[in-house]
């Protein structure tokens, strides 16, 4: 059986072979996941928050996106994986909350951040890969649905479940 | 450990989770007079925990749950969220909107009831805390969300942008003529807002 690694909030690992990556309940945050198809390894970055890190720490190196794609890249280079090789896909980055809005169809003052989130991550992980000179080859991002994903190192398979919108693969 | 945790004290966390307990039992007898029914209350147990493991506390990050979420505003900003799984947001929503189909998810429309009865429910957690403590909580518009624990956890995580934030948890259990509903009561208070609170208390904290 394969063994599969548990990627959580923040966190970012990188493995090999025939292991399977996965992320449980993704919301606003965003998946980065990248993919050596002749090394065959693998990694993902749970990325949280667009932006840069203040300070880098091991448990929380996928919190930011732009400083989670530069750890990512570098651990998948140290773990075998060549830049040239390397493709991306991303996956996540909904608007999880629904929230009233008044009769000009504003949304009221209070939540500026977690109604966007989503949409930011999305837009600061694609910046931050494109600034890695990486290509992102497949996505599944926004909407207002949360989910959870396997990624197989091996293929570079990335099946998508929710429970609001039935399963995909990417 | 986190700066964060150590910022509590054994002593408040004792009182704190107390109140969180009273409060729990006004929310219960606010259900009771929306519902017209006795409504049974299980002791809370109320704990105090990071907020990244609220989700594994509910029941893991992809099990399928209702939220509403309300910002805190005044002396005492924060946030505060009400967690129920699917079967206790359907038939909260229920005493509502009249009965769903068994195991029938909250379409949009009774999804502003669940809303609105979510929040109702918060608002009177909030005025039994507001008159221990003599402060005025002030809810913003609530939110709702429904799918999976660990995507509308980790929404707030971002939202709040602390992943060690400490949070207090209240697991508490209503019974609404034997129909069983089961649901979390997460408050995130923001810096500050804790000792404001048990200064009201009168607990010393050094």
């Amino acid at each position: 059986m394969n063994e599969v690694i548990r990627v959580g909030l923040a966190e970012l690992k990188v493995s090999k072979n025939s292991t399977v990556l996965t992320c449980a309940g993704l919301g606003s945050c965003v998946a980065v996941i990248m993919h050596d198809p002749v090394a065959k390894v693998g990694g993902i970055a749970h990325v949280m928050l667009p932006g840069r890190a203040p300070e880098v720490r091991a448990e929380t190196a996928g919190k930011y996106a732009f400083t989670a794609v530069e750890l990512l890249l570098a651990k998948m280079e140290s773990a075998g994986a060549s830049r040239d090789r390397i493709k991306c896909k991303i996956v996540g980055g909904s608007r999880m909350f629904r929230i009233e809005t008044d009769l000009a169809g504003k949304i009221p003052g209070g939540y500026p951040r977690s109604v966007s989130i989503g949409e930011r991550n999305v837009q600061a992980v694609k910046t931050s890969i494109q600034e890695a000179g990486l290509e992102i080859v497949a996505e599944d991002t926004g909407g207002s649905h949360g989910r959870s994903i396997r990624f197989y190192v091996n293929s570079g398979k990335v099946e998508i479940t929710s429970i609001m919108v039935g399963s995909t693969e990417i | 450990m986190s700066k964060r945790e150590r910022e509590y004290s054994e002593v408040e966390i004792d009182a704190f989770t107390e109140v969180c307990n009273i409060c729990a039992g006004h929310a219960a007898a606010a259900l009771s007079k929306i519902v017209d029914t006795k409504v049974e209350i299980s002791v809370p147990v109320a704990r105090i925990l990071p907020l990244s493991e609220v989700a594994e506390s509910f029941g893991g990050p992809e099990r399928e749950a209702a939220g509403v979420y309300m910002r805190l505003e005044g002396a005492c900003p924060g946030s505060i969220l009400l967690l129920l799984d699917r079967e206790s947001a359907v038939a909260l929503t229920g005493y509502l909107t009249g009965k769903l189909k068994q195991g029938e998810l909250p379409e949009r429309a009774t999804l502003s009831a669940f809303q609105e009865i979510g929040g109702m429910l918060l608002g009177s957690y909030l005025n039994a805390l507001g008159q221990i403590t003599k402060y005025k909580f002030k809810p913003l518009v609530p939110a709702v969300a429904v799918d999976m624990a660990g995507a509308i956890i980790g929404t707030i995580i971002a939202d709040l942008k602390g992943i060690n934030l400490w949070v207090f948890n209240v697991e508490t259990k209503f019974k609404v003529s034997n129909e069983e509903i089961a649901g979390h009561i997460v408050m995130f208070p923001d810096e500050g807002t804790l000792k404001r609170i048990t200064e009201r208390l009168g607990i010393s904290v050094e």
